[in-house]
């Protein structure tokens, strides 16, 4: 886990800018900042916790204080779902897993009143966690499952090149934000690709 | 980067700690919450309390309209990012005298996020919230759908209405109905001549040419309508209000309040150009003028711009924009 954890913090470090940059297409090119703080503040929720579960729990309560931007606190809110999804469960069973991803996505559609093509985060992590599920169901070890994920998190995030927003600040620019990637839905597919490589 | 700073990370809780200095008389910080600012006499016993917040850049929003006659506590956020649902709720509990709370900010998605889950946190208090989004900015989404544009200096005016209205004695539902009266009377409309630079990413907020302008800039620096040529100041102010009279239905014989806003580095003598043009342009088409503002209000740290807000009269809403208001920014 804390491997996982460092891994993140290093892949919001190196690619700040990057992020930084595909907001500010059609934002307000913060989330660079965001992505950095959320990882030092799921980074300070480890030290804080004795197992996956009461690390999530503390995740969700720090990146809302330290990171309250619009992507902070829907991570935050879904992290705090994830938590909620966990109790009493069996994290070394790959099903815990897919409800941890569904419940996290639940909650960002709630929070966030978001769905499938609008150009969200959403759009990378739905597709991801359909085939993270479709893995396991066939079998699939956790790398197989998470090479699917981290692959499907991929097309949906290039995919976003081509829908327009519709929701949050980037809805104001709408078909200006045409041709480059939605920065959440690229971030979703770093955060798959990060932990893919770890395992 | 060229800015009087000490490191970037700092940027606002050092200004915020200065403000907080020069202004001990008026703000005091929420204890353990440095973040949260709230009016030195908070709570006000009896009476409705206003809550703002957001994020930091704008001067003299948000934490500038503290004060008495109008809002009575402010989250702060970084720049340009929403404040933590916790500093909101820190607020919350501090201005509380009893009559409920008023959320009044701009609607931006990460700040009605944080803020609709401060109001649950209060809920569980017992301390009645109601909301208020501020959405004057006619470039930021068709009239269709309103709902959806974002709050930018019309947000003063707001302020002015409810704050005066609450410090009246009236209940939690009629300020709330009033600052809905106020917000559905105005409409805001920016350009933007040169971008600013957040400290914390070192980068501009949008590109344009050197002989450009953008035309219904947010205050993030959000891309507007359109890119166009640098015109006359005649030119654009005319353009900015065909937009607003049309948005608003303003009509001869109708009265309107009138926000000149600077944006950050336009200077006060190309404001009052700017109000000189709005002035006869509103006189041609038989339009008066109750009262006029012209300054910085909204900004968006050093942009170059400015905007234009419209505030459409009616009898009901003269008493509280003529009613007293003391905050550190503003003396009315």
């Amino acid at each position: 886990m804390l491997e996982i954890i460092s891994a993140l913090q290093e892949m919001s470090q190196t690619l700040k800018e990057e992020f930084n940059r595909l907001d500010g297409t059609q934002g307000d090119g913060d989330l660079g900042v965001t992505v950095e703080l959320v990882t030092k503040a799921i980074h300070e929720a480890a030290s804080e916790a004795s197992d996956v579960q009461s690390w999530m729990k503390q995740s969700g309560v720090l990146v809302r204080k330290q990171a309250p931007s619009t992507m902070g606190v829907l991570l935050s809110f879904a992290l705090s779902a994830a938590a909620k999804s966990l109790v009493d469960k069996d994290v070394t069973s790959l099903n815990t897993w897919i409800d941890v991803q569904l419940a996290m996505i639940e909650e960002i559609k709630k929070r966030g009143g978001a769905n499938l093509g609008d150009r969200t985060v959403l759009d990378a992590f739905i597709p991801a966690s359909e085939a993270f599920r479709a893995a396991v169901g066939a079998g699939s070890t956790v790398q197989a499952a998470l090479q699917r994920a981290t692959k499907s998190a991929l097309n949906g995030a290039e995919a976003t090149k081509n829908l327009v927003p519709k929701t949050g600040r980037a809805s104001w620019v709408g078909e200006r934000a045409i041709g480059e990637m939605d920065g959440g839905a690229w971030l979703c597919y770093k955060v798959y690709d990060t932990i893919y490589r770890i395992f | 980067m060229k800015k009087i700073l000490n490191h970037p990370d700092d940027f606002v809780d050092e200004s915020i700690s200065g403000i907080l200095l020069a202004h001990s008389n008026f703000l005091t910080p929420v204890e353990g919450e440095p973040r949260a600012i709230i009016r030195k006499d908070a709570p006000v016993q009896g009476k409705v309390a206003i809550a703002t917040g957001g994020g930091y850049g704008h001067l003299p929003v948000f934490l500038g309209y503290v004060g008495e006659g109008m809002a009575d506590g402010v989250s702060v956020g970084n720049v340009f990012t929403s404040p933590s649902a916790d500093a909101m709720f820190e607020v919350t509990k501090a201005i509380d005298g009893g009559a409920g709370v008023l959320y009044l900010y701009g609607n931006y998605f990460g700040d009605k996020m944080n803020f609709d889950y401060a109001a649950e946190l209060a809920a569980d208090e017992g301390i009645r919230v109601e909301t208020v989004r501020v959405s004057d900015d006619v470039a930021s989404a068709p009239f269709e759908s309103k709902d959806k544009r974002r709050g930018v200096a019309g947000l003063f005016f707001v302020y002015k209405i409810a704050g005066a209205c609450a410090e009246a004695g009236a209940s939690l539902d009629e300020v709330k109905r009033v600052a809905e009266q106020a917000l559905e009377s105005v409409r805001t409309m920016g350009v933007g001549l040169a971008p600013c630079i957040i400290p914390a990413s070192g980068k501009p907020t949008f590109e344009i040419g050197a002989d450009e302008v953008e035309l219904g800039i947010g205050i993030h620096g959000e891309p507007g309508i359109q890119k166009q040529q640098l015109a006359t100041a005649n030119e654009i102010i005319a353009q900015l209000l065909e937009h607003l009279v049309s948005d608003l239905n303003v009509k001869s014989g109708d009265e309107v309040c009138v926000l000149v806003n600077g944006t950050g580095s336009t200077p006060l003598e190309e404001l009052y150009i700017a109000y000189k043009e709005v002035h006869e342009w509103l006189a041609k088409k038989g339009i008066q003028i109750y009262r006029p503002f012209v300054g910085e209000y909204a900004t968006s740290l050093e942009m170059a711009g400015l905007s234009l807000s419209l505030l459409k009269m009616n009898d009901s809403l003269k008493p509280f924009m003529d009613a007293p208001a003391r905050t550190p920014f503003i003396r009315l």
